[in-house]
């Protein structure tokens, strides 16, 4: 068994352009928290896709779970977008075995949603982001806290807004067409505690 | 599950990173070049940046009166990224 990373964290998002804003915000606030962001982009195409991520998650001593997006996909045939609620499970059980080696938080972007759409987390305290930057920078603020270095909300959203200044030429970098790829993923986070230590040393 | 935890691991450098996802050293060069310039480019002075006033500040003549600096192009970018945040 893999041992436990305590700076990482399994970023379980969903990959549309809709959640583009969200999606660099998450990675900007979790490492301005000091944490290192993962997600499923990172597994290789050739590798069997579920053993890596129960991998990912054995690995990261932290997961957060956006169920916002859980949605019926428009493009036929209509499904629900089952794969964020099933890697959720995953951590949970895991978490549940192992409690002193994973923590899962669920975040979402309304209030009573994800308990509608699942009912077994009723009793679960949900990080509610109304769907902005700033509410995804506040939630994680409050799920992961820190005594020291601890980064106000503002700061994150000023780190939020270089980024997005330098991302035409970090993905131009990278060769991706959108912020989704893997390598333009490991460029962003890369990029991410950059912007942090350029914003410090100012 | 969703209750706070503190987090006392140390920030991880960029290096260790770029390290963690396999990135070359030179490919970390080119992000903190594209970050470092980003900045400039919106007047935000960065350590590695020019020791010069920064745009826009007062400058103390040698008579003792203190005058404002033109506004620069850069000046104006950077007031502009002030009113943004």
């Amino acid at each position: 068994m893999k041992s436990v990373v305590p700076e990482w964290v399994f970023l379980n998002l969903p990959y549309d352009a809709r959640f583009e804003r969200l999606y660099l915000a998450y990675i900007v606030g979790v490492t301005n928290l000091g944490l290192n962001p993962n997600a499923t982009q990172a597994i290789p195409g050739d590798t069997a896709r579920l053993d890596r991520i129960i991998d990912l998650i054995h690995t990261c001593a932290y997961s957060v779970h956006d169920l916002s997006r859980v949605e019926i996909d428009r493009t036929p045939p209509s499904t629900p977008r089952f794969n964020m609620p099933f890697e959720l499970g995953l951590a949970v059980s895991w978490a549940k075995l192992h409690p002193d080696q994973h923590t899962w938080f669920v975040f979402e972007s309304q209030n009573r949603r994800a308990q509608k759409s699942i009912s077994d987390l009723n009793g679960t305290d949900l990080n509610i982001h109304d769907g902005t930057v700033e509410g995804v920078m506040r939630e994680l603020c409050n799920a992961f806290v820190r005594r020291d270095q601890r980064p106000s909300v503002p700061e994150m959203l000023a780190d939020y807004r270089e980024m997005r200044r330098s991302l035409p030429r970090v993905l131009n970098r990278s060769g991706a067409k959108s912020v989704f790829e893997a390598r333009a993923f490991d460029d962003l986070c890369a990029a991410a505690s950059l912007i942090r230590l350029l914003r410090l040393s100012r | 599950m969703g209750r706070s935890v503190l987090i006392t691991t140390p920030f991880p450098t960029p290096e260790e990173i770029a390290a963690d996802r396999g990135m070359s050293p030179s490919r970390l060069q080119a992000l903190r070049d594209i970050v470092e310039e980003g900045a400039k480019r919106n007047g935000i002075k960065t350590s590695n940046a020019s020791k010069a006033a920064a745009p826009g500040t007062s400058v103390r003549k040698k008579n003792g009166r203190v005058r404002e600096k033109r506004c620069t192009r850069v000046g104006i970018s950077q007031s502009s990224i002030r009113r943004e945040i």
